[in-house]
């Protein structure tokens, strides 16, 4: 019974899904719909059953293929607030056609249904069935656009890459399956630590599986196809299938780092690696080569979504930076940084979407001063992903930079904040067309008032954040404490 | 009085968010003006407290704000920061009601200010390594904007560049205050904890094992000499200033060397007196580079706002030395030069914007017998150039004599030196003055000045008299502070 309890979000959005789906089948012209309303109900009870979960306390459950604990328990709350903002932003956006609403809605629900799954999944058979399913099903969210090539293309190259991914991930489980004969990463770690595998075969299967979660967490050196899919995908989809998959991707890659190869040091909340080969330089170099080569692909951009797609890949470098840390710390940052990119990615592309739907071609300098209240909430979330204060990027930029100092990783932290000055004067240079002239008084856009106060409801609590950024961090640290590593 | 400090940063902030909140002017501009003011008035309680309790404890406002990284939101006053605090919440209001009457944009404009004065105020009064970058890196944006937006034709390279050196300055500043921070145990940012524990640690670099004072400072004395600007790195500030109207290059001028030079000598003083104090040749020669390449700036300038970046680096220079001399009186006068040269760059802009208002140009050449037609305006800007060069009964005077004595402490050959730059600077602003106040009126372009006009400068021209007349509390106060830091840093060391 308790099982049951704890897979009831997941439950309770697949039916949903099913239930919109079965509505769209059925549909008959009906002038009233209430797809949004119900999609919105639905994140709303599931985020209320995770309060249930929380206080079923930490466990395994599904016949100990899953985990109950603050880690899970927090990126789910992530994925729910993901969709919540994704559902509300294919709304006001004129990329995605009216028809296909019921399946943009479905398809969230299903795949943060699913996502939510990966992120509590303890065994290698779950978390390949799960990823897959996530990255295929997210990947089709790009195809949801009005008539595009790109945005087929683009669910095309996700769809690929999911299969690369998992490919990469197989073997690289079944190296090790074949070491300890295991798929649950709490009995491979034990084994390894028994056993203490051929330091090759540990290192092919450790890089192979960080190379595989690489696909989604878009790093170095699989993030190649990312750029043109988030280019050609819609921006509400771009926006969501990024946090999305970033989410998972760095769900599990901590999860399976921590549990399967390291161990906790005398100190509590520390790790080390835990054969002799030492991967945290691999992770390093990964690192600082995603870094920089996204920051040098962002400064050569001009056009805004190729410019978006290089901000959204850079951002996954400076996760590393956490995780590199292998502490309590460090997985904090990361949590606290995904948290914030949520809200900032999601404010981001709905303030984007706002201009980009209403541009007047004939004259694209100066937008906007053609709505100043969105406009202004533009740069603000422009200036929090490149960690300029006062909102809690520049925290996020911090705390992760900051990982890898205390490691004494001082050349990463020049390579990132080397990166954090090229993806900035980019995103300056960027910013100038959109404020020159404004000082003369160009026509004003139309104005949508609840495509306003869903990107100033976005800032709110991006304000919230910086302001009381130390209960959220206390609330991550808890999370993290809070785990069964 | 601990509950002024956050009234004198963040009223302004306050200000800012009210410029969306209600679009009609009267309401709009009001706010704007009434939250300056206010930041003003918690400056200037805070000078008349800090004055009248000499010795005492000055007045913290501490708390914690992100505990898990042990980062305080710690802001203070004391003598050092006092002056440049002071005088930088008194002329933010001038600048409000320089631009009380712009046609497009005002609000934008007011509220970028505004957001301008808590970010340099915030810089000043920060106690916490954390809280200044926090406000370092924050400076520049509003100035951004304001450039790119209410800039003049080109505008586009200059602002850039401003935001393209910052955001390097950031990084660097960043790094060291990284490094710092993870170089004690336990961690912290706050500058009084750090005080002393510096000396002797060191850190690695791509595998190097370095000094961390040696390279801790450096990061953090090049992040700040971008952003000053300190020659050879000003290049960018002058594009700027050229671009925009004096308003706003008045806001670039005042968020630039007299915060990062007071900035600089508390970290250096307190933080790493050793290598502060090992290096005052290096800040001494740079001063005096500063001077010589101001000066020769100086004399090829036809634009008014040029006089003003080119004055600038002059008195950054003179600031540089006097830092440089590491002798109490030095630094003293080094603070009271930051202080009576805002004075002066603020009556010398505003001068020049109602020229500018007037004849729609900021060439020197296009002006000519200006005297005549506005009697008032020509005193005043008169005595903002005396107060430059340092005429007696100016605050100038006092900054000057406090600083060459220090100097002459140090090696009397840069008295000589100072005292040439001194006579070079004053005959280029007598030759300015002539081309532009005398000779005959040649059109009838330069219409009365409005009230206004009179309210910026006055109260500016009162101020620098005051100084000049009755130094004493100021100087008594920055002289405290500075006797006890350099007296705990040389303990330190």
């Amino acid at each position: 019974m308790k099982d049951v309890a704890l897979f009831l979000p997941e439950i309770y959005l697949a039916l949903t899904a099913i239930g919109l789906v079965l509505g769209e089948v059925g549909y008959q012209g009906e002038r009233t719909r209430v797809i949004l309303a119900t999609a919105m109900l639905s994140v709303i009870g599931a985020l209320l059953q995770l309060l249930l979960n929380y206080a079923l306390g930490a466990g395994r459950y599904g016949s100990l293929n899953f985990v109950n604990d603050g880690f899970a328990l927090f990126l789910k709350a992530l994925l729910l607030c993901s969709a919540g903002i994704g559902l509300l932003a294919d709304r006001k956006s004129q990329e995605v056609s009216i028809e296909n609403r019921t399946e943009h809605a479905a398809l969230i629900l299903g795949v943060t249904a699913l996502g939510m799954l990966l992120c509590s999944a303890v065994n290698w058979i779950w978390i390949l069935v799960l990823l897959f399913s996530v990255q295929i099903l997210g990947s089709l969210i790009f195809a949801l656009k009005k008539i595009d090539f790109r945005a087929i293309e683009a669910a095309f190259k996700g769809s690929l890459s999911s299969i690369y991914a998992v490919f990469f991930l197989s073997i690289g489980v079944l190296l090790f399956y074949s070491i300890t004969g295991e798929f649950d990463i709490y009995r491979i770690h034990s084994a390894l630590v028994a056993q203490s595998p051929v330091p090759r075969i540990y290192a092919v299967g450790f890089s192979l599986i960080v190379v595989g979660l690489g696909f989604f967490g878009t790093y170095f050196p699989s993030q190649l196809w990312a750029k043109d899919a988030y280019e050609g995908a819609s921006l509400p989809a771009t926006a969501f299938a990024s946090c999305l998959f970033r989410l998972t991707s760095f769900g599990v890659l901590i999860r399976v780092i921590v549990i399967q190869f390291a161990k906790e040091t005398e100190i509590p909340g520390y790790w080390e690696p835990i054969s002799t080969m030492d991967w945290t330089p691999v992770i390093a170099t990964i690192a600082a080569t995603t870094l920089l080569m996204s920051a040098l692909y962002v400064f050569r951009q001009k056009k805004t979504r190729k410019l978006f797609s290089g901000i959204l890949i850079f951002q996954s470098g400076f996760y590393l930076l956490g995780l590199l840390a292998l502490d309590q710390v460090g997985f904090a940052s990361i949590l606290f940084g995904l948290g914030t990119e949520i809200f900032m990615v999601g404010g981001l592309f709905g303030a984007l979407t706002f201009f980009e739907d209403r541009r007047d071609e004939l004259n694209p300098k100066g937008q906007l001063s053609r709505s100043v209240p969105e406009g202004i909430a533009l740069l603000l979330f422009m200036i929090c992903v490149i960690g300029m204060p006062p909102l809690p990027g520049f925290i996020a930029k911090f705390a992760l930079v900051s990982s890898a100092a205390r490691h004494h990783w001082n050349g990463l932290v020049a390579i990132a904040l080397l990166s954090l000055v090229l993806v900035g004067t980019a995103v300056f240079r960027w910013v100038y067309p959109w404020v020159y002239e404004l000082r003369y008084k160009n026509e004003n856009f139309p104005v949508s008032w609840s495509h306003r106060a869903l990107i100033l409801g976005l800032l709110v609590p991006l304000l919230m954040i910086s302001v009381f950024a130390e209960s959220m961090l206390n609330w991550v640290g808890s999370s993290v404490a809070f785990s069964i590593w | 009085m601990r509950a002024l400090i956050p009234l004198l940063v963040f009223a302004p902030a306050i200000g800012a968010l009210l410029q969306a909140v209600n679009p009609r002017p009267l309401f709009a501009r009001t706010a704007a003006l009434i939250m300056s003011v206010a930041s003003s008035i918690a400056a200037i309680l805070l000078f008349i407290n800090i004055g009248a309790h000499l010795g005492d404890e000055t007045p913290h406002f501490v708390v914690s704000w992100i505990h898990s990284y042990s980062v305080h939101f710690a802001l203070g006053v004391d003598g050092l920061n006092l002056l440049p605090t002071l005088v930088i919440a008194i002329i933010f209001p001038f600048l409000i009601v320089s631009e009380w009457d712009r046609q497009f944009g005002r609000r934008g404009i007011h509220a970028l200010l505004l957001v301008s004065q808590t970010a340099i105020l915030g810089a000043l009064c920060s106690l916490d390594l954390f809280l200044l970058l926090f406000f370092f890196s924050m400076i520049p944006l509003p100035l951004y904007l304001m450039a790119s937006i209410w800039g003049d034709e080109g505008r586009e390279v200059s602002a850039f560049r401003m935001i393209s050196v910052s955001l390097v300055a950031s990084a660097s500043v960043f790094f060291g205050v990284l490094l710092i921070y993870h170089a004690i145990d336990p961690h912290t940012f706050l500058i009084e904890e750090l005080r002393g524990k510096l000396a002797g640690k060191t850190t690695e670099i791509f595998g190097l094992s370095v000094g961390l004072p040696q390279i801790a400072f450096s990061l953090i004395t090049f992040g700040l000499a971008l952003r000053a600007p300190i020659w050879p790195f000003h290049g960018w500030f002058r594009k700027l200033v050229l671009k925009v109207p004096t308003t706003i290059g008045l806001a670039a001028l005042l968020g630039g060397f007299p915060v990062i030079l007071t900035v600089f000598t508390r970290i250096g003083f307190e933080l790493f007196p050793e290598t502060m104090t090992n290096h005052l040749d290096v800040w001494v020669t740079a001063g005096i580079a500063n001077l010589v390449f101001g000066c020769l700036s100086l004399l090829q300038e036809k634009d008014m706002r040029g006089v003003m970046v080119s004055l600038s680096t002059v008195l950054a220079g003179f600031s540089l030395i006097g830092i440089g001399t590491g002798h109490p009186t030095g630094l003293v006068g080094s603070q009271f030069i930051l202080f009576s040269s805002m004075l002066s760059f603020a009556i010398f802009g505003f001068a020049s914007e109602i020229l500018r208002y007037r004849a729609r140009t900021y060439e020197i050449a296009s002006y000519r017998g200006v005297l005549r037609a506005l009697p008032d305006l020509g005193s005043a800007t008169l005595l903002g150039m005396a107060s430059a060069f340092g005429v007696p009964g100016t605050a100038g005077f006092i900054a000057f004599a406090l600083l060459l004595m220090g100097m002459f402490n140090y090696h009397p050959g840069i008295v000589v030196t100072a005292l040439f730059t001194m006579i070079v600077v004053s005959a280029f602003l007598i030759q300015i003055f002539r081309q532009v106040f005398l000779g005959d009126k040649t059109d009838d372009r330069y219409a009365k000045l409005g009230a206004r006009e009179k309210l910026l400068l006055y109260p500016l021209v009162a101020l620098i008299l005051a100084v000049g007349f009755f130094p004493s509390p100021f100087v008594d106060i920055v002289r405290v502070t500075i006797v006890k830091i350099l007296s705990v840093g040389s303990a330190g060391a």
